[in-house]
């Protein structure tokens, strides 16, 4: 029984939420700006995409907002599946929070053109103002992808599907820079992203 | 610690619940039972990658199979759509519906079929490879009605 009492204890310890900020991921570079020493922030380039509703997406979009960015294509028969499903559960939790959005990619545009992405949005029935599936110039998507996003992908025969891709969602804040990068497969690491959400909204309001 | 705790759970719920199947007799009870073990071993490999381990599916891009009222009634569709994928899709434009699984044994279909009709508050119980077999032997016909 004592022994039981110190193993709870010790859990609620080591699952307790610490409430220190996410970290800023990428380069950092340190710079002098007006005398002053800064630190410049890796961040996400300028885009601009079609969404779903072939309305242009940029960067604007995004503005004041935090976004989960991944990228996906809608022929996938290995992880995007179980991916849509976990980021399904991303925006449900938070479909009544406004200052967060989601971002999918498709990695096969030639294929996913808006008409696609719009039949595949209604399948999973989410709304596009909050969920935006985009489609675009293929090299812009794949240099945004690995440049920005740390997440490459890209064009393989032999992979399932046609192409290669990692299963990341990417958590951008208000600054476009990223505070975490998830495995979109991993139910356990897309529960530390629900929990991370709120801390990031959080530190924009102190 | 919380993952220990979870995966020691998890490794003791892999029996199969027997309420509510058919009635068996002994010898077919331990047929049900190793088609049903072998059953989801493959069905984790081959199609949880869409259907989810769950059943669930994903929304209506990835259809459900779990206690599905459609489903129950068209048990022996199941086979023929595992080795040949079906062509039904809601829209042209995202292509065909399933893949399908050519390289499969009928075995491993029976398998498959008595797993997902018995797992997710399905109950139909056994299909043997013999049903099994003289469904994928009439395959066409279904896929040309479809």
């Amino acid at each position: 029984m004592k022994n039981l009492f110190i193993v709870v204890v010790l859990f609620c310890i080591g699952c307790s939420t610490t409430q220190e900020k996410l970290p800023i991921a990428g380069y950092k570079d340190i710079r002098s700006v007006d005398g002053k020493m800064d630190t410049i922030y890796h961040t996400i380039q300028d885009f601009a995409f079609l969404n779903q509703d072939s309305m242009i997406i940029t960067e604007k979009t995004f503005e004041d907002k935090v976004y989960v960015a991944d990228f996906f294509f809608t022929s996938c028969p290995s992880i995007c599946p179980k991916m849509k499903q976990q980021m399904l559960r991303v925006y449900e939790r938070f479909y009544d929070e406004p200052q967060l959005l989601i971002l999918s990619h498709t990695i096969d545009p030639k294929h996913d053109t808006v008409a696609v992405l719009k039949e595949y949005a209604k399948l999973l029935e989410v709304e596009s103002s909050k969920w935006h599936f985009v489609t675009g110039d293929m090299d812009k998507i794949y240099a945004i992808a690995e440049k920005s996003y740390f997440a490459p992908a890209g064009e393989d025969e032999e992979a399932p599907g046609g192409f290669l891709h990692n299963g990341a969602f990417v958590l951008v804040d208000k600054d476009r820079r990223i505070r975490g990068v998830y495995d979109g497969t991993d139910e356990f690491q897309v529960d530390k992203l629900i929990k991370d959400i709120p801390r990031l909204i959080q530190e924009y309001e102190n | 610690m919380c993952l220990v705790y979870f995966l020691m759970l998890n490794a003791c719920s892999s029996s199969v619940e027997m309420e509510g199947l058919p009635e068996m007799d002994r010898e077919t009870e331990v047929k049900f039972k190793q088609y049903y073990r072998d059953g989801r071993i493959l069905y984790v490999t081959y199609c949880a990658s869409c259907h989810m381990e769950n059943g669930e599916g994903l929304k209506n891009a990835i259809p459900s199979l779990t206690k599905s009222p459609i489903f129950n009634r068209i048990m022996e569709k199941v086979p023929c759509q595992i080795k040949y994928g079906t062509q039904k899709h809601s829209s042209a434009e995202l292509g065909p519906g399933m893949v399908g699984f050519y390289s499969l044994s009928p075995l491993e279909i029976a398998e498959i079929t008595t797993y997902i009709s018995s797992s997710w508050g399905n109950k139909k119980g056994l299909m043997t490879v013999k049903e099994a077999k003289s469904l994928l032997e009439n395959c066409v016909d279904q896929i040309e009605s479809n």
